[in-house]
């Protein structure tokens, strides 16, 4: 068994999440609130230092970067949110972001997923994986194509589409249970291994 | 009127500005310099106003639940003796103090970990009561989940030796088809939503008040 | 008939149970299956790296919190240590907060085996808001302004050459799910990408793989298992595929199980 005030904390925080597998209970909702606490406090103490600190504090009052003052303010505006009289100045914070994040992000969407996945696509059909990948492709769109009836040819290819759609699913369904399971080994790991040196390495 | 054009007008000339800007070529040096301010300096701050403004919304309903006494305001109290916990160790010890480091893995981890493993045993449970071959494109989702579990681990090798293959067939090929049909989608949709935000046609982020 | 009826409405509390013996078992009993053949895109990552020349530079970039540090965390530490071993400069950000912590950890564990020096041989820039992964390419110095312990990134020696994607052999980004760096780092700046993801967003990213806009993937506790083959220092990753074998097994079990008692007991209903 650890000796360790640390790891005792750790793994008597663990047990109380795992209460819940049983029942919904004040210990584990007692957890949970913890959890949203420390995570709230850790974020305000890695911002303060490794923003605000650097960025706002340090420029403006150690080495005198006034004009650090305009995107201050900028940001400032959002304060506003707690005045419901002057909410609306938030909103020239908002379409500030908005307005730059959307105007650099869509020629990038063009560029990274759209041009690019299109290009991926244009195979040589000389051998069964290349023609594969093209019907597949073409087939899960017209399956997501909704401005037509599902009729015809259309019909015929969206059915191909949902058995690609499927492939697709039990992939991920499967990688999903990979990962969860992996989750749990990582908890267990520490419960048996670091907390009552059960697991042996 | 204005407070609701002058947000409008904003989002357009930002959005225009920074398109145009993605054409100009690297080697303009004001254009350069002008980029890398914004993306270095001027937008962290205003990211660091949204992430305090998020904080604190967090923290006014803790703090209107205790104070009103609602529901389950016990629970808020212990919230915010978590909150208290964390900037106590890590702004009287600093960021790069023992007691953050040891407050992150004894409290946080554990929390944070055991929070998501939980989800092992509910997805054991529904797989059991409801993964079932009722269907054909059903039987197909259950036999390729069934090939690329058996093909990620030791076992798959026992059974047939080229599985792993097999199922790095079924990732690279079909499933990749299926992933990007699906992306494509998607992009198109932040295309659209894009340019409708750029135009003010997209204007839910301005609230419905005047 | 009737077991069949009684297996379909099993007490969920005791499938909880099984999956908790079929994963802690393997553990307590060490069971050493095989780990064989390496994936390709597991493969592509260790050769990129293999030909890094000494002194190059790694950013691994942490976008991820401790909720999958049991998928992710066996896989970060394999790269840097693969790093160290080449003599290769780590440099490490955090994407998001909460991950700030964890590429600490990975850094203190690979520096103290290969006695590697901090600011010197790797550096943790820690967290940072607005848009780091455009920001980097424009000019990581502005866009960290000190590291994660507040000493400012100009004075370290880690740092000196390194300004911006193009000083920068691999990027190797460990996320949850997708990755941000596609549309910034590797369209804007042609940087070369590797992503280490959780096994619930591998294939979601198999599409750029085959575009090569990712050099190559990591998906899952198996990827990192095969990387600490590799580079042949079996750790937690090898360590860990027992267990995840055996609750493949069982789910498969599972499945397998309660699809027959539903068919067994529609056919009676019907």
């Amino acid at each position: 068994m650890a000796t360790d005030i640390y790891v005792w904390i750790a793994a008597l925080l663990t047990l109380s999440i795992y209460s819940f597998l049983y029942k919904d209970n004040p210990l584990y909702k007692a957890a949970e609130h913890l959890f949203v606490g420390a995570s709230v406090g850790y974020s305000i103490v890695i911002t303060y230092y490794q923003a605000v600190l650097p960025r706002l504090i340090n420029p403006i009052f150690q080495e005198g970067d006034w004009v650090m003052i305009f995107p201050t303010l900028i940001g400032f505006l959002m304060v506003s949110r707690f005045f419901p009289k002057y909410d609306w100045l938030s909103r020239i914070t908002i379409a500030f972001m908005l307005g730059i994040s959307t105007g650099i992000n869509l020629p990038l969407i063009i560029q990274a997923s759209l041009l690019k996945q299109l290009q991926g696509t244009m195979l040589p059909m000389t051998d069964i994986n290349s023609i594969l990948i093209v019907i597949g492709v073409l087939c899960v769109m017209i399956y997501f194509f909704f401005s037509s009836e599902h009729k015809g040819i259309v019909n015929t290819t969206s059915k191909i589409g949902i058995l690609f759609i499927m492939v697709g699913f039990g992939a991920s369904f499967g990688y999903t249970v990979m990962a969860r399971i992996s989750l749990l080994i990582g908890r267990l790991e520490f419960l048996f291994g670091d907390w009552i040196h059960l697991i042996k390495y | 009127m204005f407070k609701r054009k002058l947000p409008l007008v904003l989002t357009f000339v930002g959005g225009v500005v920074m398109i145009m800007w993605f054409f100009i070529p690297r080697s303009n040096q004001p254009a350069q310099i002008f980029f890398t301010e914004l993306t270095t300096r001027w937008m962290p701050i205003i990211g660091a106003f949204f992430l305090l403004i998020g904080l604190a919304s967090l923290l006014k309903l803790h703090y209107a639940k205790i104070a009103h006494q609602r529901e389950g305001w016990g629970y808020s109290v212990i919230t915010f003796a978590g909150i208290a916990f964390m900037c106590i160790v890590g702004f009287g010890w600093g960021a790069k103090g023992v007691p953050l480091a040891k407050a992150y893995e004894s409290v946080f981890i554990p929390l944070d970990s055991t929070m998501f493993s939980i989800l092992a045993f509910y997805m054991a449970s529904a797989a059991f009561r409801a993964f079932r071959a009722r269907t054909i494109v059903a039987t197909i989702l259950l036999v390729t989940a069934f090939i690329v579990m058996l093909g990620r681990v030791s076992f798959g090798t026992s059974i047939w030796d080229g599985l792993p293959s097999f199922t790095e067939w079924i990732m690279t090929v079909p499933n990749m088809a299926q992933k990007r049909g699906i992306l494509l989608g998607i992009c198109l949709g932040m295309l659209a939503t894009s340019l409708k935000i750029i135009f003010g046609i997209e204007r839910s982020y301005l609230g419905s008040k005047e | 008939m009737k077991f069949w009826e009684m297996l379909s409405k099993l007490d969920r509390r005791i499938i909880f149970a099984l999956v908790f013996l079929a994963v802690l078992l393997p553990l307590v009993f060490k069971m050493g299956l095989p780990i064989k053949g390496i994936q390709p895109p597991v493969k592509a990552i260790y050769d990129h790296i293999e030909k890094l020349p000494e002194g190059s530079t790694v950013l691994i970039s942490i976008t991820y919190s401790p909720s999958t540090m049991p998928e992710l965390y066996p896989m970060t530490l394999a790269v840097i240590r693969h790093c160290f071993r080449q003599n290769i400069k780590v440099v490490c950000v955090s994407l998001g907060i909460t991950g700030v912590g964890i590429g600490e950890m990975a850094l203190q564990e690979a520096a103290k085996e290969y006695n590697k020096q901090e600011g010197v041989d790797y550096v943790n820039l820690g967290f940072q808001t607005g848009p780091v992964t455009l920001g980097m390419g424009q000019d990581i110095h502005k866009t960290y302004p000190t590291d994660y312990k507040g000493i400012k990134v100009a004075e370290l020696p880690v740092m000196k050459n390194v300004k911006t994607y193009k000083d920068i052999g691999l990027i190797v980004d460990y996320t949850a799910s997708g990755t941000g760096y596609i549309g910034t780092a590797v369209t804007m700046y042609n940087a070369n990408l590797a992503v280490g993801v959780t096994a619930v967003g591998a294939a979601d990213l198999y599409p750029y793989l085959q575009t090569k806009q990712i050099i190559g993937l990591m998906g899952g506790l198996r990827s990192a298992a095969e990387y600490e083959l590799l580079i042949e220092k079996p750790d937690k990753g090898c360590i860990r595929m027992d267990s995840q074998s055996i609750a493949h097994l069982l789910i498969l079990i599972l499945i397998v199980v309660g699809n027959i008692a539903y068919f067994v007991t529609r056919r009676k209903r019907t």
